[in-house]
């Protein structure tokens, strides 16, 4: 246990704890539009009650935080689950915490409000304007650019297939027992993900946002990248080329650090992207600040007010279906790893 | 060059927000802001924008197709149309009449004065000519 790989995997948990609280406090305050999820005048974010709300809830991030390093060191020690599920119930536990401190920071700032206007409906109707000529992606090319990555993919496959003199039976079977490197599945299921992403943005979600046409960008950005990783595997299996486990990890990392980068990109970027008219003052629609209920609203998936990425729209009934699939999901992963 | 069109809608009006994208456009229209040939959004585009059901915009557009205003296409949205200025009828005078009356009388009722009225509808016709 003394071991320095076992301090590593310590360390690295409680960097991960770090980071979690980190991303937490640095997306209560990112976006110029909201304070803690609520539409606030721009005097509000210079008086002492703003700044006093935000210094609590930056304290109780430090109590999250210690909590989940806590959770983790005793789970370690004092049960048998693996390294992995000792960080994730860490992980879990903070994310808890610091949800119920934004619902706590969310009503705060909603009663300030009250006192400060006296008449919080004038915050929630402001008008909504959209320009109606604005120049917008056309559909069909965006369909043909995520749709032409799997054709790519697959074409890129059969060329390698095409120029190895290999049989289909034994180029399948060669596939089959793993020849081909964990790539191709990591590729494959990018292209997947990538095209649902896609799919919920274009027609379940506010697309026309200009969050929305930034993430359907990093969509198809994603899908060509997918399918690079799934020709560049496959082809290892006719070709009969080598690919060492230095080699895998070294393009599994760049890989990784190419969509990390991606992901930061976005985080930088959504600070600068206004919402879509329709979520200005809609305070109303976001219960606690983080789950939107908006009967009225026929999309599903609805842009984060801080930050970027995508929430659901629970007054719909195929959001708690998503929810619950997800949750199920989760939960058979978890008790698979606990059965094993 | 024109102005860039707006479409600007009140959450808080007590006026509903089909009657509102309704008058909203046909202001529009009527300036020249909006043109023959213009493209507007697809209603469901229109509604997941604003925050309501694509039905209460569908209405809308089918109102204003009514009118001559609009082409609707199907997945397509609108096409803003050419439109000859009807011929003057007594009765859409007489109907015209009776709507600016209620109009005048909730303004006078609300403390508008006369002077402002008569201001604020000579400012209004002169925009609309021009």
């Amino acid at each position: 246990m003394s071991s320095p790989w076992h301090w590593g995997m310590d360390l690295g948990a409680v960097a991960t704890y770090g980071a979690v609280a980190g991303l937490n406090a640095y997306t209560s305050r990112m976006n110029a539009f909201f304070f803690f999820s609520k539409t606030v005048p721009e005097e509000f974010r210079s008086t002492d009650e703003a700044r006093t709300i935000e210094r609590r809830y930056r304290q109780e991030l430090l109590w999250a935080f210690a909590v989940a390093v806590g959770l983790y060191l005793l789970l370690k020690m004092a049960s048998p689950f693996s390294w992995l599920l000792c960080l994730c119930a860490g992980i879990m536990a903070q994310t808890l915490a610091a949800s119920v401190a934004f619902a706590r920071a969310n009503g705060q700032v909603g009663h300030a409000l009250r006192r400060m206007t006296n008449d919080s409906e004038s915050l929630v109707t402001q008008p909504v304007s959209i320009p109606l000529l604005e120049q917008r992606s056309t559909a069909k090319h965006s369909v043909l650019w995520i749709l032409l990555a799997p054709v790519a993919g697959l074409l890129g496959v059969y060329v390698a297939f095409a120029g190895s003199h290999m049989g289909l039976g034994e180029f399948l079977q060669a596939m089959s027992q793993s020849r081909a490197d964990g790539m191709l599945g990591l590729g494959v299921g990018m292209e997947f993900g990538a095209i649902l992403l896609f799919l919920q943005l274009k027609y379940f979600s506010r697309s026309r946002s200009e969050m929305g046409r930034f993430t359907l960008e990093g969509a198809r950005w994603v899908v060509w990248l997918g399918a690079l990783a799934a020709i560049l595997s496959a082809t290892t299996v006719p070709l009969h080329w080598m690919v060492t486990s230095q080699i895998r990890i070294g393009v599994l990392c760049a890989l990784l650090a190419v969509i990390a980068t991606r992901i930061l990109y976005a985080y930088a970027r959504s600070s600068r992207f206004a919402p879509p008219a329709a979520e200005r003052g809609g305070d109303a629609f976001w219960r606690w600040g983080m789950f939107y209920y908006n009967p009225t609203d026929p999309s599903v998936f609805i842009q984060h007010r801080c930050g970027p990425g995508y929430t659901l729209n629970f007054a719909r009934a195929v959001s708690w279906v998503l929810a619950l699939a997800l949750l199920a999901d989760l939960g058979f992963v978890l008790c698979r790893h606990l059965w094993r | 060059m024109r102005p860039e069109p707006n479409l600007v809608i009140d959450p808080a009006s007590p006026v509903p927000v089909y009657r509102q994208v309704v008058d909203n456009l046909r202001s529009l229209l009527v300036e020249g802001v909006l043109q023959a040939g213009d493209s507007l959004p697809t209603v469901r585009e229109l509604g997941m924008e604003l925050g309501v059901h694509f039905n209460t915009i569908a209405e809308a557009y089918r109102q204003l197709a009514a009118e001559g205003w609009l082409e609707l296409k199907r997945r397509r949205g609108a096409v803003v149309m050419a439109r000859s200025t009807p011929v003057e009828q007594a009765e859409v005078v007489e109907q015209f009449q009776r709507n600016l009356r209620q109009l005048v009388a909730q303004g006078r009722a609300d403390g508008v004065s006369n002077k402002t009225i008569t201001r604020k509808l000579k400012q209004m016709m002169e925009e609309l000519s021009a």
